[in-house]
């Protein structure tokens, strides 16, 4: 069973790890943001997002802005941060104006209850998903880009798509956390895959498969 | 896929023509060698530089790649067989003598480690000699071309066989076998894991080379330097796993395209170009945007009209039309780079794309112009700002300007606004400059043809008798006036042209009225009846044209004021225009 979630936002930013500092964007959603938006809806331990699918439904248009950042992180001990001191200006190569399709699945976890099952969870997402609650905003890539959602009963009454049929070369797929210790994410290891889109669509490959690499 | 296609770049460039350094390796430039025969007497010290505009540039040398150095115990770090006269000849210059010695054994060291690891290499056997005896030392300094090379700080020097003709000791055959075999073994103890432009295991690096000729200081195209940026408890290298080849690649592809012609810098923006396969196009488009440079200032204009034979009807013909084309802008920021844009289009593409750039930007002038037929993006941009200062501009227009040239979009209202603003400021001819008049038009064709201006029609390129728009009417009819008070009162310092353009462009309903009054009176005072009928007529004609006086024009309106006016300006100098005598 497929769910599908349409997005948009007019501000996104899908942050390429080797341009984190002066922040420039993948042409496309990544598996990781996507899995991420499902679970603001919805997601509970024994829950685990596969993201099967994702159109393209606009054009991509990028966009650069330059902000002040903070150049430190603050420690558990400390009471607070003067920005004044840390302050860094960093320019930012973002994506405008964008929306997708995704289609995604969850399968169970160990970590499922005994009175949890599939169905369960599939009709709380729904309903969640319908109402438009979530457990925190769900954003396209940084938390500042916030997005806008819907669930689609099939994918025609959605918008339409965008052709673009590009290579985008190798994007991250999502992080492994199978060596980390549990509830934790330690040991995380980026996991990454080669994104074509065809027509619009891009097809995601499922974590296990060999075009994964880990 | 800046990564991916700049790794693309290097493949290219290595299997062709070796325009770009081995792995292990680097060009470096060095401006003095130091010859020595087999038992290595010291014979002369060369002097490599070559004057270029007026300075004097050493030659690059294809070196073992340097090894970056910092903190006090950077002594113990030196290069092979080549470094600064510190490490060679332990000359302070003026650092402390003690540094000096402890920087020259190390040098000493390495050498004769590698004398021990290649007892045939003829050349190292030479260098240790000559390293071990200090009076061939002193002899350097004793040669008259020392002078010169004690006075560039932190002068590199290198050795070369008196019996070679060109080839560098650090430039043997067996130097850069070995070099391949250790390089293979230091690698077994990096981490490995996945890289992300190739998506095979392999050793990470940790830091990535530096990119030249975007900043002041050569500085990492990536890195990570504060823990703000630190993810998954990794550090430096590690959070964006790029592979030592992929590294080595990128940033030697990015070196080479910045010292090379496939450049063009606009404000602070450096701007590389390259295409899939070798295109003419890669070295072309810096001239076309920028312009021939001081040497050759006028270079562009045959390379445009070039472009335009390229195309027909429109659409490019030549054969390699659908290669791919990459550009990338670089600025720097404070001792990092940033990306201000990476487009990945076609070369048909980008030819028509510069081609419908000129082409919106033509608009008439004057027979004995100063000004050239295709203004280059800095000519242009300099019309913006007071003296033509670029770096006064906000950075972010130069990006949008030019991304709006190489992509066909629209021009950004920011860049409306500037030329207005400047249109009010300047005096007497400067008014409204040939340059600020093609970008004005350029900016509203481009947004009529993306529909944003409704019910208008494009600008042409001169005086458009029929066009109604109020804005074009008053600025033809602003033009019309100054004319008339110009020839009633010859040798005015101030015309209304001065005075009232502000005014007259954005608040129409406030001057015009007097305007229009006071010109009655300079009308009167023409000497010849014939020019003042042939005057008034103009007037009568565009003042029929006109409802009522607005009490304020919009932006897009001020916009065609200002193209009005210049468009009835040129036509009185046109020589067969009927209101010239």
């Amino acid at each position: 069973m497929s769910f599908i979630l349409e997005i948009s936002g007019e501000l996104a930013c899908f942050t390429r790890p080797e341009l984190k500092v002066e922040r420039v964007s993948y042409p496309v959603i990544t598996p990781s943001a996507a899995r991420n938006i499902l679970m603001a809806i919805m997601w509970k331990p024994g829950m685990r997002w596969k993201i099967k699918q994702i159109e393209i439904l606009k054009p991509i248009q990028w966009v650069n802005i330059r902000r002040n950042e903070v150049g430190i992180k603050m420690s558990d001990r400390s009471q607070s941060l003067y920005i004044e001191e840390n302050r860094q200006q960093r320019a930012s190569m973002l994506l405008k104006d964008v929306a997708y399709r995704i289609h995604a699945d969850f399968e169970m976890t160990k970590e499922a209850g005994e009175r949890d099952n599939y169905m369960k969870f599939a009709e709380m997402f729904k309903r969640r998903a319908k109402k438009g609650q979530y457990f925190h905003q769900p954003y396209l890539g940084c938390r500042e880009f916030p997005c806008h959602f819907r669930l689609l009963e099939n994918a025609e009454e959605g918008l339409p798509r965008e052709d673009i049929t590009q290579d985008f070369g190798f994007m991250l797929y999502d992080m492994d956390f199978s060596k980390s210790d549990p509830r934790d994410s330690n040991r995380a290891e980026p996991m990454f895959y080669q994104c074509k889109a065809v027509n619009g669509v891009i097809t995601v490959p499922p974590a296990e498969s060999e075009e994964v690499k880990k | 896929m800046i990564f991916y296609a700049l790794t693309q770049y290097y493949q290219r460039k290595a299997k062709s023509d070796g325009g770009v350094a081995p792995e292990g390796f680097e060009n470096k430039e060095i401006p003095f060698i130091i010859v020595i025969d087999k038992q290595g007497k010291f014979i002369q010290l060369e002097d490599t530089r070559e004057v270029q505009n007026k300075k004097k540039i050493a030659r690059t040398f294809l070196v073992p790649k340097g090894l970056g150095r910092s903190g006090k115990k950077s002594y113990e770090i030196c290069n092979l067989l080549w470094d600064h006269y510190g490490y060679v000849l332990a000359y302070a210059g003026e650092k402390e003598q003690e540094q000096a010695d402890n920087q020259h054994a190390t040098f000493t060291a390495k050498v004769n480690e590698l004398k021990a690891a290649l007892p045939d290499d003829l050349g190292i056997v030479a260098v240790a000699a000559f390293l071990a005896s200090s009076e061939e030392k002193a002899k350097v300094m004793q040669s008259p071309n020392w002078a010169e090379c004690s006075k560039i700080k932190g002068c590199n020097l290198t050795f070369r066989l008196a019996e070679e003709a060109t080839t560098l000791v650090c430039q043997s055959e067996a130097l850069q076998h070995y070099l391949q075999q250790n390089s293979q073994s230091s690698q077994e103890n990096t981490p490995k894991g996945i890289c992300l432009v190739t998506g095979k295991p392999s050793p990470i690096a940790r830091l990535h080379n530096a990119v030249k000729g975007v900043n002041a200081k050569p500085a990492p195209f990536t890195s990570v330097n504060l823990s703000a940026f630190e993810s998954y408890g990794k550090e430096q290298g590690f959070i964006f796993p790029v592979g030592e080849q992929a590294m080595f690649e990128y940033t030697t592809a990015l070196n080479t395209l910045l010292a090379s012609d496939n450049r063009f810098r606009i404000g602070d923006i450096t701007t590389v170009c390259w295409s899939e396969k070798p295109t003419p196009l890669e070295t072309k488009v810096p001239f076309l945007l920028n312009g021939g440079g001081k040497d050759n200032p006028d270079a562009h204009i045959g390379e445009v009209k070039s472009l335009y034979k390229s195309l027909h009807n429109g659409k490019f013909i030549e054969p390699n039309g659908k290669d791919k084309f990459y550009l990338l802008g670089l600025s720097p920021n404070s001792a990092r780079i940033v990306v201000r844009f990476w487009y990945e289009t076609t070369v048909a593409k980008l030819a028509e794309n510069i081609t419908a750039w000129y082409s919106d930007l033509q608009i008439i002038r004057g027979v004995n112009s100063p000004y050239p037929e295709f203004m280059p993006l800095p000519r242009l941009l300099g019309n913006l700002v007071l003296d033509g200062k670029i770096e006064n501009l906000p950075p972010d227009l130069i990006a949008q300007i030019t991304n709006a040239a190489l992509n066909n979009h629209l021009l950004p209202v920011s860049l409306l606004q500037a030329a207005l603003r400047r249109n009010k400021a300047e005096q007497k001819d400067r008014k409204v400059t040939y340059g600020r008049a093609c970008l004005i038009k350029a900016y509203l064709n481009r947004a009529i043809r993306a529909g944003n201006l409704k019910n208008m029609k494009e600008v042409n390129m001169s005086l458009d008798k029929t066009r109604e728009d109020i804005g074009y009417l008053l600025g033809r009819l602003f033009a019309v006036l100054e004319k008339i008070q110009e020839e009633a009162n010859p040798g005015l310092n101030a015309t209304i042209g001065d005075r009232y353009f502000g005014a007259a462009s954005s608040t129409p309903i406030t001057v015009f009225g007097t305007l229009v009054r006071l010109s009655k009176h300079h009308l009167s005072k023409l000497g010849s009846v014939g020019r003042r009928v042939n005057l008034e007529k103009l007037q009568q004609e565009i003042i029929a044209k006109i409802d009522n006086y607005p009490n304020h024009l919009n932006i897009n309106q001020q916009g065609l004021f200002s193209i009005g006016y210049y468009h009835q300006k040129q036509d009185f100098y046109q020589p067969n225009s009927a209101e010239t005598l």
